[in-house]
This record gives C-alpha cells, structure tokens and sequence, in this order.
C-alpha cells in the first residue's frame, strides 16, 4: 500500500484570524468549489468552583496523533467526496477568547464539506490523543475532559 | 544487559509520576505492566488511563517487546 505523507497539524500558539482569512483567500483560484464549511473552536472561560478558566494548555503525543490524524483524512477522503481539507489544532497555552482549532474542508455541492467538517472535528476530539490543562485566574489547574 | 522497555505519560498521569520519559525493566505484558504501576504510584488508582504499545492504542491486555515504547494516555481533552 502506498504511505500517505504524514502532515502536521500543530501549530504553537493560538489560531490568528488573518490566518483564517488567509487561508480562505487561498482558495479562489480553485474554481470548481462550490462550499467551504469552517469549524473554529474557542476556549471558553468555563467557571469550575467558583474558579475561572483563564486558559488552556495543550499537549500532545505528536508521533502518535499525527498518524492517527493521517488515518482520519484518509477515511475522511474515502468517504466524502471533498475538495480539500486543511486542519490546524495548536499547543502551549491559548487564552480564553483565542481559537485553538481550524478545520476548513471544501466540495462541489454543500454536503459533502458541512458533514465531512462535523464528523472531522467530532473524530479530533474523540481520537487525538490531546490534553488540555484547564489554568484558572489564581493559576491552578485541572485537567480537561471532553464533553459533548 | 536486561532488556528494558520505554515509558511516556502524559498530562494527569505524567503529573502523578513526576516524570514525561523514563526507562524501567521490560514487563510482559501492558496488564503486568498497569499492576506494576499502580504499586509504585497508588495515585494512579484515580486516574483513568489507556496505553499504546509503539503508538498503537490497546484495548485489552496486550504483550510487550523487549524495547517497546509504552504510552501512558489519560482521556483525551484536545479540540
């Protein structure tokens, strides 16, 4: 079997913006898209015992997420039939506000890119094995588990 | 020489072992491995984790080559 280049996905640091808008520019010249779907996660200033998330820290297990996240995009790929997909989660610690995670696909028709970017982000939670470290305003911290 | 085996952990249980890398005695099996741990740390009782023998995550009790690399995976929070 032909091996997949292995891509990075992390990037340290929140997400910028203009990042985003970038990379949606960039798409222009490929003519036969009809539908970008965009996910943006956010870190939210959850209140946990009177306590205020003021951030989180992520780390990873890169070797192993990288080639799990190879393994999603190509099961992705079979499945759907999509233009492109671009995904970019980031590590250290992101302030609440910031965006820590960027999944961009794009199809012809609309489905294809809206389901196609659900089932991606639902399979990066699930999957990835990512941490986040919950660091309240005094600086203590929990770690996160993820909920639906 | 022994043969030994590689340990990563991450984020809880790293925390609750006080170490991110370390190299121990080789160990059967994951299960051997778990027992092995959890008297060392009693800690880690608290903790869910999973591991993944050479990046493949395991779901029942798995054996462990000599050299292999173990990863110690509490639930994951990314996203």
């Amino acid at each position: 079997m032909e091996k997949k280049k292995v891509k990075n996905i992390f990037i340290e640091g929140p997400i910028a913006a203009s990042f985003i808008a970038e990379d949606i520019a960039k798409h222009s010249n490929k003519k036969n898209i009809g539908a970008h779907s965009i996910f943006l996660g956010q870190v939210r200033n959850d209140m946990i015992n009177g306590q205020e998330v003021k951030a989180i820290e992520y780390t990873t297990y890169v070797d192993m997420a990288l080639e799990k996240m190879t393994e999603i995009r190509e099961e992705i790929f079979a499945k759907y039939p999509l233009t492109c997909m671009h995904i970019y989660h980031s590590l250290g610690a992101i302030k609440a506000g910031e965006i820590c995670l960027f999944v961009f696909t794009s199809s012809e028709r609309r489905r294809a890119a809206t389901d196609a970017c659900n089932e991606v982000v639902e399979r990066i939670k699930n999957e990835l094995p990512v941490w986040g470290k919950e660091i309240f305003t005094d600086n203590t911290h929990q770690w996160k588990e993820n909920t639906i | 020489m022994k043969p030994t085996i590689q340990i990563i952990a991450f984020g809880k249980v790293a925390e609750i072992i006080g170490s991110v890398n370390f190299t121990m005695e080789h160990m059967a099996s994951t299960d051997a491995l778990k027992k092995y741990l959890l008297q060392l740390f009693p800690e880690l009782a608290k903790v869910k984790f999973a591991m993944a023998v050479n990046k493949k995550l395991i779901t029942t009790d798995a054996p462990i080559e000599a050299s292999a690399n173990i990863a110690l995976l509490p639930p994951f929070s990314g996203g």
